[in-house]
């Protein structure tokens, strides 16, 4: 096309002689193909040859490729760390794929066709067609209680959960409940455990019979896995100890005045602390006295 | 006449001693008798003639080399008891043929009392009714209740035959095979272990028994074998055999 | 249960017994290292009937503890068949189930007590957490059910409870090996494997251990094979006994005619060392 070849040149002569999105096309093509079957089997880990890509490994490589494999001139970025546009990470991710592609760049999650997102799912419900590309450090739930990959590959194929199970009852035995904060493993389309990647409790809910397309990328592990929209997850629960989300107990965005937001605990200079969300386009969105949408479930 | 509880035609036993060279001894050479229903028929002969070996075999504790042994059970099917499947065996041991040892192999750290009630509770008694039966069998026989609650393997072997003998008659089989099950008695617990065979004799229970004490055998049997060298060589009521003079001299013995 | 007669003693005839467990033809051969042919178990045939104990005796290297392996699918044989009647009605060869019904095998229909409980706990899992694995591969779903289940298995094989939720790693050899059974017996499986389940102990624990397994053995009619190098461990626990030697059956009988009229040279030898 060449519309690429001028955006390029437009975007300054640093990016000349890459591929467009960086990736080459037959990386891409792999990439596509493992998102195609991760589609086909939802929350079922596909193995892919994970690139070097010019930032660490650990930084997010997993959840870039995924996004350059998809992207196009025409689509609206948006890239979120922890729920930050504005972190040193989210910026450079995103200019990154705004120059390689010509995508435009934004940071309203309504606006964004594709978003990468480390530990955070948006509060703003996210649509049809949407895609939302999450970061996962450890894709393999069954990490804790396996070590080897090959039998937590058989235990998966076998639908083998009892000691996952296990895990949680421990869990519960110990503390009084399940411990896990981050990453609260869930059974997708009643057939795989899947590892959420690090999100908090109060996002799990969101996974659940979305309208948007979740993918999930490992670039250290290299494994692929998707859970499409209108997908049924729930969390590992127990009947007498059921799932709950984190509590703000009344508390509210102090920037922002935001309830319904997952809050975040920061020091002030007064030696004292305060909460605000985590989601900032969405604190900004309040703030300004837009309406959002925050009602994942319905 | 009646049919024959238990028909008997030619044992034969052979024991290869293979940590001894392989030496052969025959402890029966071909043994041959009925037993009616009720009947109690006694076993006498000298030491080494295959006394034991041939209740053994009755009882498979012994493997018989020949002959055969049709017993007719309680559902009226004739089972030889020489060549039966072993789950046959266990089954028959459990419902309707007991057999006592001359010394009690009780299952170690378990009360007298549990030890009789098992027979019945294996047999699908209700517990609480069997350790009542247990209790008055074994106080019957001279064991009170307080060592109705102690473990038999601490007993003398006095009160170990006793416990055998309550074992054999809680609950009456239909044939009871009893080996020297008095040997180490006293006269006055004879007498209780008599009266409490001649009980289950008015049950119906047949019995084949080996005693060294002619008194005990004068009392309950109503026929007799003398087992000389494997073979049969008296058979008949217990007034026309003559009864060997080694009998008494083995009872003197013991007592 | 049979029927019973209207004298309340049960029929004689066997016609109608039918075993839960049927061993055909039971080989396992390994390579060795340059190459040879190892047996380590032969042409091995047993059935194992409903409520009844099986022993299985035999010294060290004799390929006792490999028909328990086999059985357990910790092992596949060589070649034979073997069949239990709770799997799949019976029908299906053990040692040609998919992975899935092997596992269900393991947590359902079967279960084992290893010599070295290492083996069959989870020593860093507690207690009440290890009998949990079984309910939870059964399904259980509800944590106050599960440890409601969990005592009462505990207290059946008198593990204190107190020591529920404490680590197995932290207990005496005698009270894993109660933990032990106490996960064997979880689910109600319909055959419990025992593999030399007292050797290593202390005598003391020894005698308490046995105890156990024949008390519940009486009480829940328990189907089980011991396997035991010790023939008062046989004596004490099994109906019917398979002395094994060199990896082959070398004689086969109730226990208490193997112990007193053994027909083969190695079982007098056995017998003889015991008495003596």
């Amino acid at each position: 096309m060449s519309s690429v070849s001028t955006l390029l040149e437009d975007r300054g002569a640093a990016f000349a002689g890459y591929s467009f999105a960086f990736l080459d096309d037959m990386a891409k093509r792999e990439i596509r193909r493992a998102i195609l079957k991760g589609v086909a089997i939802p929350g079922h880990q596909v193995p892919f040859g994970s690139r070097e890509m010019p930032i660490a490994r650990g930084w997010g490589t997993g959840g870039l490729q995924l996004t350059l494999a998809l992207v196009g001139g025409s689509d609206v970025i948006k890239v979120i760390d922890q729920g930050d546009d504005a972190s040193v990470n989210a910026v450079n991710l995103r200019r990154l794929i705004a120059k390689t592609t010509g995508a435009t760049e934004t940071l309203d999650t309504a606006a964004a066709t594709l978003i990468q997102t480390r530990h955070r799912i948006p509060e703003e419900v996210m649509r049809e067609g949407q895609v939302l590309i999450l970061q996962v450090p450890i894709p393999e739930p069954l990490r804790l209680v396996e070590r080897s990959v090959a039998a937590a590959r058989s235990m998966h194929a076998e639908m083998d959960y009892s000691r996952m199970w296990l895990a949680l009852y421990e869990d519960i035995v110990r503390r009084g409940e399940v411990s896990a904060g981050a990453g609260y493993p869930v059974m997708v389309n009643g057939r795989f455990v899947m590892a959420p990647s690090p999100i908090p409790r109060w996002d799990i809910p969101k996974l659940d019979n979305a309208r948007c397309l979740f993918l999930f990328g490992a670039g250290r592990e290299k494994r692929i896995y998707v859970v499409p929209p209108f997908t049924k997850v729930e969390p590992l629960e127990f009947d007498d100890y059921p799932f709950d989300t984190e509590h703000f107990d009344g508390k509210e965005c102090a920037l922002s005045g935001a309830t319904n937001a997952y809050l975040v605990e920061s020091p002030t200079e007064d030696g004292g602390s305060r909460w605000t969300a985590s989601d900032t386009n969405y604190a900004d969105k309040v703030l300004a006295g837009q309406e959002v949408d925050t009602q994942w479930k319905r | 006449m009646t049919e024959p509880l238990l028909s008997v035609r030619d044992i034969r036993k052979q024991i290869t001693l293979h940590i001894l060279d392989g030496k052969q001894v025959s402890p029966l050479r071909g043994v041959s008798f009925d037993l009616a229903p009720g009947e109690f028929l006694g076993i006498v002969g000298p030491s080494g003639a295959g006394k034991s070996s041939l209740i053994k075999c009755l009882n498979r504790t012994y493997l018989a080399d020949g002959g055969t042994a049709n017993y007719r059970s309680a559902s009226g099917e004739i089972v030889d008891l020489l060549h039966a499947p072993e789950r046959t065996m266990i089954r028959l041991r459990r419902t309707e043929i007991h057999y006592v040892s001359q010394f009690l192999k009780a299952p170690p750290r378990i009360p007298a009392l549990d030890v009789v009630a098992s027979v019945i509770v294996n047999r699908g008694g209700d517990p609480t009714e069997a350790r009542a039966r247990a209790a008055e069998t074994l106080s019957a026989l001279g064991i009170g209740p307080e060592l109705q609650s102690s473990y038999p393997s601490l007993f003398s072997g006095g009160e170990q035959q006793r416990v055998n003998v309550a074992r054999a008659l809680v609950d009456p089989p239909r044939l009871l095979l009893l080996d020297e099950p008095t040997s180490a008695l006293d006269a006055e617990n004879r007498a209780k272990v008599l009266e409490i065979v001649r009980r289950a004799q008015a049950n119906g229970t047949a019995m084949i028994g080996i005693f060294h004490d002619i008194e005990m055998l004068q009392q309950l049997a109503d026929n007799v074998i003398v087992l000389e060298d494997g073979l049969v060589t008296q058979h008949g009521p217990i007034g026309s055999v003559q009864i060997p003079g080694y009998i008494e001299a083995g009872a003197a013995e013991f007592v | 249960m049979e029927a019973l007669t209207e004298s309340g003693i049960r029929p004689p005839d066997t016609a109608a017994e039918q075993p839960l467990l049927r061993v055909k033809g039971l080989t396992k051969h390994y390579q060795s290292a340059s190459g040879g042919r190892i047996v380590a178990c032969e042409d091995v045939t047993f059935d194992v009937y409903p409520g009844e104990v099986l022993g299985i005796v035999g010294e060290s290297g004799s390929g006792k503890s490999t028909v328990l392996q086999c059985l357990f699918q910790d092992v596949m044989p060589t070649s034979g068949e073997a069949y239990l009647s709770s799997f799949l009605g019976g029908t299906r060869n053990l040692w040609e189930a998919d992975r899935r019904e092997r596992r269900h095998l393991r947590t359902h229909d079967m279960s084992m007590v290893y010599q070295n409980p290492r083996q069959g706990l989870n020593l860093m899992v507690t207690a009440g957490g290890n009998i949990a694995e079984r309910l939870l591969a059964a399904e259980w779903r509800k944590v106050a059910d599960i440890r409601a289940k969990a005592s009462d298995y505990l207290s059946r094989t008198e593990v204190p409870l107190d020591r529920m939720d404490d680590f197995p790693a932290f207990f005496s050899g005698g009270m894993q090996q109660r933990v032990q059974i106490a996960k064997a017996l979880a689910n109600n499986p319909a055959l419990v494997l025992l593999d030399e389940l007292t050797t290593g102990l202390d005598v003391s624990v020894q005698a308490g251990v046995l105890d156990l397994v024949r008390d519940i053995q009486h009480r829940l009619g328990m189907t089980a094979i011991v396997v035991s190098h010790d023939l008062g461990v046989i004596r004490l626990l099994a109906d019917r006994t398979l002395v094994m030697k060199d990896g082959h059956v070398v004689e086969a009988g109730l226990t208490d005619q193997i112990l007193e009229d053994p027909q083969h040279p190695y079982t007098q030898l056995l017998v003889n060392c015991v008495t003596h």
